[in-house]
């Protein structure tokens, strides 16, 4: 059974078709690259599995059980972690508050107990830190120096490396990453690209959305190919690009033949 | 007795209705709430009072007098309402707009007591001069006042002159632009600025006229009057859809409808009415903020 | 990270630096002092009736408190030392509070600063909801009206005792607040503030029209001074050689009150509730996606914050021994939002303006009329002023 199933899903808003019938599965452990023209619905699919909105038409299965109706929030503890195409941090709170929200789910501290302030509530806390600084550490960066640092002082690409972070807290099986190489130079690229390899080793799926053709080619298993919210080809990436509807999504007309997809 | 109390729902519903434009002009161009916009409505008839306090005193024959109380109310409300614009709306524009609420409110208190402080005598209410001393004329069973007729009547007028300007002037298309785009209509070559002032000069005139039916219906005006006129007129503007002016105008005739048949009708109306008000705008503004009447039209 | 205002997601704005280099003593004797100097303005301040005096020791006050900031920008040490002994500064502020009720001159001034505590616990519970949640509350007011006619019709018509009216005036506000927020919280910004306003007029409308509940427009009189173990909060206060007027019983109640409630704020600022409510304020699409049930802390803050309000209820309906709608007016609740934003929404900063807010007025009773237009103007400045930068949320 695969881990992600998304069957022949579509979502409309008024007067626009932003997916028409996409399918996908996603195995334990995959890395599956999303790519396409801009508009083309790839973030559209993202807040599906997501639950932000619900499909007109189809429905997403995640280990087995329908994600249809349920609330983002239960979806994200049910082991789906995501980034955001525009950087969504939380930019007053330091790095390690950032982390810290992302596992408040696995904290145990309760409203009262809080209020009480037992001492059991130290405790926690103390182990939950604990844990943030561990999860830190598996994003290649040096947060685990500066943990108290504001993330709004941070340079861009520690910025989306702190929300992968972030991501990692709720100890997801699935993890949606939009665009994460947006705005990186090739250095950052490749400890990207070598972070996302290491994601994969530890058993996590990942489904990538990307414009960066180079970090798709270094790190998917497979990729599907999306234009105008539909899914025009899928398979491995070096297949996938010299598919000519794919040269012809980026391209136009008159490219079929060239041979390369856009990069 | 419905059709007496048909004809009060209607001259209620114009004062609710005048006041609603306003409030329905200011968030659909720059998503705001305004709250002193009641503190205009008040500011209206108050400054019709004087010029009429002024103009008795000069012995000015009655048509003329109340021609000149409402021309002087509106200029004078519009230039307020301008001001307004210019000191607390302007340099809040890139705020989040729960702080122009919170300003909005500020400037009511500076406004509403300056009139409670400034006026004399000013923490009492104030007679207002009904300019056909209290006749009335019978229609079947329903006893109607002159004044009512000449206030529906200015309703009118102000309505349709207010639906000319939307429709036929070069301002009326300058604000359903800013109002549908402000960035596009800036690009299209209109001086939203100048725009923005004009609507606020248009609907603190209205407020003011509206204030004014207030005051001749009821003989009476306060310096708190504007608070729950506020509350009002924004209910009726919800209810209409925040943005349309037209939903705003008939938003206003039917909370003034509802008001009417709930103190008439209902035991101990006169205490629920202003609940029911309340109500409305809360279930508007929670179920349906695009007001109860879905159509668009400007 | 360990910062003193009891609000996380500041990290930018408060570090405490524990290793300022100047020698421990010093800062020690800087922050007596500093305390001292205030606690003798208070007094001061507290004791002269005169208007002309008045006026002229306001004028001092802003003059100095200009003076401070800008001696404090050009000696950032000042702030430094003051900040390293904070804890002796809580400790000497409580002193201090406590010591009040034997520098005062009057019973008066001692029952004024116990409604300044009343309304500072407003404040503060006003505080976890549009402070720490980043929900825009414009009805607070009705949580106090539903918690004093609670207290009050408890106590009165059901002979129920102050310290079993107090608790459950709390829970009534609470149970309030939800019903309010279950429809509410489908809105946000400035709807979500003209929601709670209306449903604050309903509140104290419903309170008015209910007369066989509540009395009517007659209010509820003949609620009784709390009674602990026999002990009548009517009499004097007999302390070894002194004697406070009984006065003194409620503002010690009242401290006490206000104190607990501190410390509970000052917990769940800095406990993961605070954290993920200032998540929920920074962005609530990201806070959802980490798994985080954004009604559920809503509800939280709403609760607690209109808990609060009710107790400050309970409090004031025992102390005055009648209520009546006419003590509940929709402009206390644009005074609480004041209170929490010129407070910075810190703690201490919101004790402070809610006491400043209650014991001003009293002192320029002269200029009453002029009351409302005078802060109509110092709200309208201060939103000009510092308008962009409010509530750090999206709305």
């Amino acid at each position: 059974m695969p881990l992600l199933s998304v069957r022949s899903v579509s979502k409309n808003f008024t007067g626009v078709a932003a997916l028409s019938d996409v399918s996908l599965d996603v195995e334990e452990g995959e890395i599956v690259g999303v790519i396409g023209p801009n508009g083309s619905g790839k973030t559209t699919l993202l807040n599906l599995i997501t639950g932000i909105f619900p499909p007109s038409g189809g429905d997403i299965l995640f280990q087995g059980g329908s994600l249809i109706g349920r609330k983002p929030h239960e979806i994200a503890q049910l082991g789906i972690g995501r980034t955001f195409q525009q950087i969504r941090l939380f930019e007053d709170m330091s790095i390690l508050e950032n982390v810290l929200v992302g596992m408040d789910f696995y904290l145990s501290i309760g409203y009262s107990a809080t209020v009480l302030g037992l001492s059991r509530v130290r405790e926690e806390e103390a182990r939950g830190r604990n844990d943030a600084l561990v999860v830190l550490g598996r994003v290649r960066s040096r947060f685990n120096e500066t943990p108290g640092r504001a993330a709004a002082e941070l340079p861009y690409a520690d910025k989306r490396r702190l929300e992968i972070a972030r991501a990692l807290a709720i100890r997801p099986k699935l993890l949606l990453l939009d665009e994460p190489a947006a705005g990186m130079a090739p250095q950052e690229m490749r400890d990207l690209v070598a972070d996302l390899r290491q994601l994969n080793a530890d058993g996590t799926a990942v489904i990538l959305v990307e414009h960066k053709m180079r970090l798709i080619e270094g790190v998917t298993n497979r990729v599907i190919v999306l234009d105008y919210g539909q899914k025009i080809a899928e398979g491995p990436f070096n297949t996938v690009k010299k598919d000519a509807r794919v040269v012809e999504a980026y391209l136009g007309r008159g490219y079929v033949g060239a041979g390369a997809a856009a990069s | 007795m419905l059709s007496q109390q048909l004809v009060n729902a209607i001259v209620l519903g114009s004062m609710y209705a005048l006041i609603a434009v306003g409030f329905t002009l200011y968030f659909g161009m720059l998503n705001l709430i305004n709250l002193a916009h009641g503190a205009i409505y008040m500011i209206g008839p108050f400054v019709a009072l004087s010029v009429y306090k002024l103009g008795v005193g000069l012995d000015l024959p009655p048509l003329m007098l109340v021609m000149l109380m409402a021309a002087v109310a509106v200029v004078v409300s519009g230039a307020i309402g301008v001001g307004v614009e210019r000191v607390a709306v302007k340099p809040l524009r890139r705020a989040p707009p729960i702080v122009f609420l919170i300003t909005s409110v500020a400037v009511y208190l500076v406004l509403e007591e300056a009139v409670l402080i400034f006026y004399p005598d000013g923490a009492n209410p104030q007679v207002f001069p009904d300019p056909f001393k209290l006749q009335s004329f019978t229609l079947g069973s329903t006893v109607i006042g002159y004044v009512q007729v000449f206030l529906i009547a200015v309703a009118l007028v102000a309505i349709v002159s207010l639906h000319f300007v939307i429709t036929r002037t070069e301002l009326g298309r300058a604000i359903r632009a800013v109002t549908a785009d402000a960035t596009g209509a800036q690009m299209m070559g209109i001086d939203v600025d100048r725009t923005v002032s004009r609507t606020f000069f248009i609907g603190s005139g209205l407020a003011a006229i509206g204030g004014i039916l207030e005051g001749m219906n009821f003989g009476s005006i306060m310096f708190n009057m504007g608070f729950i006129a506020a509350i009002k007129g924004f209910t009726a503007a919800v209810i209409g859809g925040l943005g349309n002016v037209y939903g705003a105008l008939a938003g206003g005739y039917i909370l003034g409808l509802i008001e009417v048949l709930t103190s008439g009708y209902l035991p101990q109306g006169t205490a629920y009415k202003n609940v029911i008000t309340f109500g409305l705008l809360i279930l508007c503004l929670v179920f349906r903020p695009t007001g109860i009447l879905s159509r668009s039209t400007r | 990270m360990n910062d003193m205002s009891g609000v996380q997601g500041q990290a930018r704005t408060f570090t405490a630096n524990d290793d300022a280099d100047i020698p421990r003593y010093v800062s020690v004797v800087a922050a007596a002092v500093f305390l001292v100097v205030l606690f003798a303005i208070a007094i001061i301040g507290l004791r002269i009736t005169q208007t002309a005096l008045i006026l002229s020791y306001a004028a001092g006050l802003v003059v100095l408190g200009i003076g401070w900031y800008f001696l404090v920008k050009r000696f950032p040490v000042i702030s430094q030392a003051l900040m390293r002994e904070r804890t002796l500064l809580t400790a000497g502020t409580l002193a201090c509070a406590i010591a009040y009720p034997f520098f005062a001159t009057d019973p008066y001034q001692i029952h004024v600063m116990a409604l300044g505590g009343i309304f500072a616990l407003m404040g503060l519970g006003l505080n976890v909801t549009i402070g720490f949640a980043g929900l825009a509350d414009f009805g607070y007011i009705a949580y106090y009206a539903i918690g004093a006619y609670a207290s009050a019709l408890f106590n009165v018509k059901l002979g129920l005792p102050f310290w079993l009216c107090l608790p459950l005036a709390g829970l009534v506000a609470a149970c309030l607040s939800l019903l309010v927020a279950f429809p509410a919280l489908r809105v946000k910004g400035h709807y979500l503030a003209l929601v709670t306003l209306g449903f604050s007029f309903i509140v104290i409308q419903m309170i008015t029209n209910l007369e066989k509940i509540t009395g009517g427009t007659q209010g509820v009189f003949g609620i009784r001074a709390p009674n602990l173990f026999g002990y009548e909060f009517h009499t004097p206060l007999k302390l070894g050689t002194v004697t406070l007027p009984y006065q003194a019983n409620f503002y010690y109640l009242v401290l006490l009150m206000l104190v607990l409630s501190a410390i509970v704020c000052s917990r769940l600022g800095r406990s993961r509730w605070g954290r993920v409510w200032a998540a929920m304020r920074n962005d609530e699409v990201a806070t959802e996606a980490a798994g985080i049930n954004l009604m559920k802390l809503k509800l939280l803050a709403f609760g607690t914050g209109a808990s609060f309000g009710g107790i400050a209820g309970s409090l004031y309906a025992h102390m005055i021994g009648y209520i009546d709608p006419t003590t509940f007016r929709f402009i206390e609740s644009i005074f609480l939002l004041a209170v929490v934003a010129v407070g910075n929404w810190r703690i201490t900063g919101v004790i402070a303006a809610a006491v400043l807010f209650t014991v001003l007025p009293e002192k320029l009773r002269v200029f009453n009329e002029w009351r409302l237009f005078i802060f109509g103007f110092i709200l309208l400045g201060v939103m000009l002023a510092r308008g962009r930068r409010m509530i750090s949320s999206r709305y």
